[in-house]
């Protein structure tokens, strides 16, 4: 899933300066799963809002609501009764929930109350760690479900590196060498000799190297 | 200052809330602008709640959980505790002073206790003035 955290409150009030009627959306698939934007912390952020304009004397109106996927210009449609009247919308999607609100809706402000973070998994309550960076091209099969990309430091496909120590990187103590992980599963797996193959350089286009990416399936083209 | 605060008051019902309750019935008088709001547990207390009760018009914010290691739900007071620093932070974000939310532990037996916390706190509530928010625009 993909996993944000919500922006510093006083820069989100810095953002809403000069408008009268904002409306904050929330979303209920990812950013709800890591406490960062469904229609809870929606709520606590329109609060705070309210709170903060009447502490600096403003006034200003704040509304709430949440949708199921801000990704989805079905789901964002179902909004169009809703912003009616605002001059502000914040969205608390991801970057992706913030750009579908922008182009559903092109006659409005959008601005995001989120950074967004990574593509990865809850690893604990209140921990979230990155699991995939959306390379393009999937070599778990080769390093038994465990991605380079994402877990080694250096997105090595022929490691681990000489910073190795101990079954930790040396960028950060805290932070498992993804290689020795590999290693440890593809020996559990009793799979060590695939190790011996050199895997060849990787073509970077599929990622973000190749610019803006795009997925078609011709048989679902209407 | 010619001011009296309006306060609410989170009890988790299994020890603030019987104390506060056998403070009424000794006729130990508290605050009459304290409100009392019943909880099953502090670990219900929500981050909202707070926020709510200040945008409401509450001056000061009070929550009481059982002691430590003496959750009925065991970690009940320990997560309260968590979501008190966390709003605290958030409320001196907003500009509402962090002393307005204050986090006490109590059993149920210390009734005295309560009267004396709830007279103090409301003490501290009234010396800081009206809540910012209520400022007019």
């Amino acid at each position: 899933m993909i996993v944000a955290e919500q922006k510093d409150i006083t820069e989100i009030v810095k953002m809403i300066e000069g408008c009268q009627n904002i409306l904050v959306i929330g979303c209920d698939t990812c950013v709800t799963v890591c406490l960062a934007g469904g229609a809870k912390e929606v709520a606590i952020l329109a609060s705070g809002l309210r709170l903060a304009l009447k502490v600096q004397g403003k006034e200003a109106e704040v509304h709430e609501t949440s949708i199921e996927r801000q990704c989805e210009k079905e789901f964002v449609d179902a909004l169009k009764s809703a912003v009616k009247g605002h001059d502000l919308l914040i969205s608390t999607g991801c970057g992706i929930g913030v750009q579908t609100i922008a182009e559903q809706f092109p006659s409005l402000p959008v601005i995001p109350a989120l950074n967004t973070k990574l593509l990865g998994l809850p690893e604990k309550q209140g921990v979230w760690v990155e699991r995939c960076q959306a390379c393009g091209q999937c070599i778990l099969d080769k390093t038994g479900g465990v991605c380079p990309i994402s877990r080694c430091s250096k997105s090595l496909l022929n490691g681990p590196c000489g910073g190795s120590q101990n079954g930790k990187c040396e960028i950060n103590k805290d932070i498992d060498c993804g290689w020795h992980l590999i290693y440890e599963r593809l020996k559990a797996l009793n799979r060590l000799e695939s190790l011996a193959e050199i895997m060849p350089v990787k073509n970077w286009s599929t990622s973000r190297d190749g610019g803006p990416r795009k997925v078609i399936r011709e048989d679902m083209c209407l | 200052m010619d001011f009296t605060p309006a306060i609410v008051a989170f009890c988790c019902e299994n020890s603030a809330y019987r104390a506060a309750d056998i403070a009424g019935a000794q006729q130990e008088g508290y605050p009459s602008n304290i409100r009392i709001c019943r909880l099953p547990c502090s670990g219900k207390l929500e981050i909202i709640h707070i926020l709510k009760a200040f945008e409401e018009g509450a001056d000061g914010v009070f929550v009481f959980a059982c002691h430590p290691d003496s959750c009925k739900f065991l970690l009940g007071n320990v997560r309260a505790g968590k979501r008190i620093d966390h709003t605290s932070t958030l409320l001196e974000k907003i500009g509402i002073e962090k002393e307005r939310l204050r986090f006490f532990f109590l059993s149920e037996l210390e009734w005295t206790a309560f009267v004396e916390m709830v007279r103090l706190g409301n003490e501290s509530i009234r010396n800081l003035g009206p809540s910012p928010v209520k400022k007019e625009p």
